[in-house]
């Protein structure tokens, strides 16, 4: 059992009366690894974490936290857990205290006074703000305290919801730091987030969601590669572009007499060998973005 | 058991001024009671407001008229003044509604994101209900006997051993059923002030449907459909013992809805 994946999805489908959310969804996530689940709206993260959360019944499949079934052994499945929801779920009339009080004894693990501490310093909580009541707190402090609550008992796996939304730049920055240092104590996180440069910055593998489907499982790395990357071929004399075969994964974006802008999806090789003999003068390759491929999922997924 | 009892702290803890203050209400209102039976007795007032009363109102309450405007009855006015049938059932209402509020704040995702199991969350809401009833009617208990200990005076009559206990047995019986019926709603429900309004409605309508029967023949075999029905405190008052079939009622209407609020909530999705 120690030895289970933290996260195995088995043929999930969640179904609301006619609406499918989630259409026989087949996940695992690694030990050790921070796993980016993405999608549009309505795509149907929300609804699979709820599931594994035993929030939700799912309509068909099953899944497991750690090797135990979320619905049949939830209970020990979720002590291994710290989870931070998309919203904000506390009451404004307690204080930002007595909410880590609470969930901190709910999650029956004992947590760390000096762990907790870091965490508050980390993201500029002080013992003033723990004391002010929450509807005193900004968005911003609410998601703050929202991160230190399901990080301060440790667990071994993190699901976190749209973790950075509210946050500012640099409180996104202490964020990810504290990510890092997850990953190096060998904890396991599952991200859902809408911002693809995050995504990109912190995660090992991401998973993407169309229509309640999984539309791709792959590292940040291979589908770095499935990105076309734009080049900007430079000459020091004019070069008419007109009648020139352009090698296949070629897309000219935009040509002037001494530029071309083009993006190319595969290896630079055939572009650079048809530019030989030409009075090249330097060549700009931008490094491939997640974006470029992930939004051109979306699009599909959006396309009537 | 340990979440709930945790989860019972919490509850505690945001309930108390609503709970607290309305038992320190009652509490003032049963010694107020006791300090106006005393008085009316002292200055031999009792039949004169009888006579003020119009005949129609003394035939609609018949014997009980008379019973009610005696040392006694004044005393125990507290245990069935509408007023505080409503404010006690109210706040059965209000605590037992809680699990609805926390789905609709979302809370019940924090918390049951966490080794804490929705039967864990049912069992808070019935310990917390069965504590504030508990706690109310034991406080306007505590009023009353207060009262006729300090203020009832040597020459006050006295108040029938067990009668104030069995008007708060049965009141409690009356106030937990309330509780357990809301807690039975609050288990499907997603939004508290949409439950909280059922609950009223439905504890309204049984109240109304009681009283029209005790009046009106052709409603009369409805009423047993009213937990109101189950609470009479006029006949205890004219010397009926506690009626323990009522108890048994009151007692298993609430516990059934305990019971239909554990399958229901343990079954729904949030």
């Amino acid at each position: 059992m120690a030895s289970a994946p933290p996260v195995v999805i088995d043929h999930l489908t969640k179904r609301y009366g006619r609406l499918t959310a989630v259409d026989d969804l087949s996940l695992t996530v690694e030990a050790g690894e921070i796993f980016g689940f993405l999608g549009l709206n309505g795509a149907g993260k929300t609804t699979t974490i709820r599931v594994l959360l035993d929030l939700l019944h799912a309509t068909a499949g099953r899944a497991y936290l750690f090797g135990l079934d979320c619905r049949a052994e939830g209970l020990a499945a979720r002590a291994r857990l710290g989870y931070l929801p998309g919203e904000n779920a506390f009451y404004d009339d307690m204080s930002g205290g007595a909410a880590l009080e609470l969930l901190g004894r709910l999650s029956g693990r004992a947590a760390d006074p000096a762990g907790r501490r870091r965490l508050l310093d980390r993201f500029e909580l002080s013992a003033r703000d723990l004391g002010r009541q929450l509807r005193e707190y900004s968005t911003g402090m609410k998601r703050k305290l929202g991160l230190v609550q399901a990080f301060q008992h440790d667990p071994p796996l993190l699901m976190l919801d749209e973790p950075t939304e509210g946050l500012d730049p640099i409180m996104q920055e202490s964020f990810y730091d504290l990510l890092e240092d997850t990953r190096r104590r060998g904890r396991t996180v599952f991200l859902s987030s809408h911002v693809l440069s995050e995504v990109e910055r912190v995660c090992d593998r991401i998973g993407l969601l169309r229509a309640g489907r999984l539309a791709l499982v792959s590292t940040v790395a291979e589908v770095r590669q499935m990105a076309p990357r734009r080049v900007r071929v430079l000459f020091a004399a004019d070069v008419p572009a007109d009648g020139l075969a352009w090698p296949p994964g070629c897309h000219v974006i935009e040509t002037t007499p001494r530029a071309w802008t083009v993006t190319v999806a595969g290896p630079l090789g055939p572009l650079v060998q048809g530019l030989a003999g030409l009075p090249l003068k330097d060549l700009e390759v931008e490094a491939p973005h997640l974006e470029d491929v992930l939004v051109r999922y979306y699009r599909q997924e959006a396309a009537p | 058991m340990r979440p709930a009892l945790i989860l019972l702290r919490h509850s505690v803890v945001r309930s108390r001024t609503l709970v607290g203050g309305l038992g320190l209400l009652l509490f003032v209102f049963q010694v107020l009671f006791v300090l106006l039976a005393r008085t009316l007795q002292a200055s031999n007032t009792f039949g004169q407001i009888a006579e003020l009363a119009p005949p129609f109102v003394r035939e609609l309450f018949g014997s009980s008229f008379v019973t009610m405007l005696s040392f006694s009855g004044i005393v125990a006015f507290g245990y069935f003044h509408p007023a505080i049938l409503a404010a006690l059932v109210g706040v059965a209402i209000a605590v037992s509604s809680e699990p609805a509020g926390e789905s609709e704040r979302r809370f019940t995702d924090l918390v049951l994101a966490r080794p804490a199991s929705r039967a864990h969350v049912m069992t808070r809401s019935a310990l917390l209900l069965a504590a504030v009833t508990v706690c109310l009617v034991g406080l306007m208990v505590a009023g009353t006997w207060l009262a006729l200990w300090s203020l009832g005076g040597t020459d006050a009559p006295r108040v029938r051993p067990g009668l104030i206990g069995s008007l708060a047995l049965n009141l409690a019986a009356l106030v937990f059923c309330w509780g357990g019926i809301t807690l039975a709603l609050a288990a499907r429900g997603r939004r508290r002030g949409a439950v909280g309004a059922a609950a009223a409605g439905l504890a309204l309508t049984a109240f109304v449907v009681d009283y029209m029967a005790r009046v009106w023949a052709p409603l009369r075999p409805a009423a047993w459909l009213s937990p109101f029905h189950y609470y009479d405190p006029m006949a205890m008052l004219l010397g009926t013992d506690l009626p323990v079939a009522h108890l048994w009622t009151l007692g298993g209407a609430g516990l059934a809805g305990i019971a239909v609020a554990y399958w229901v909530y343990a079954r729904r999705d949030l």
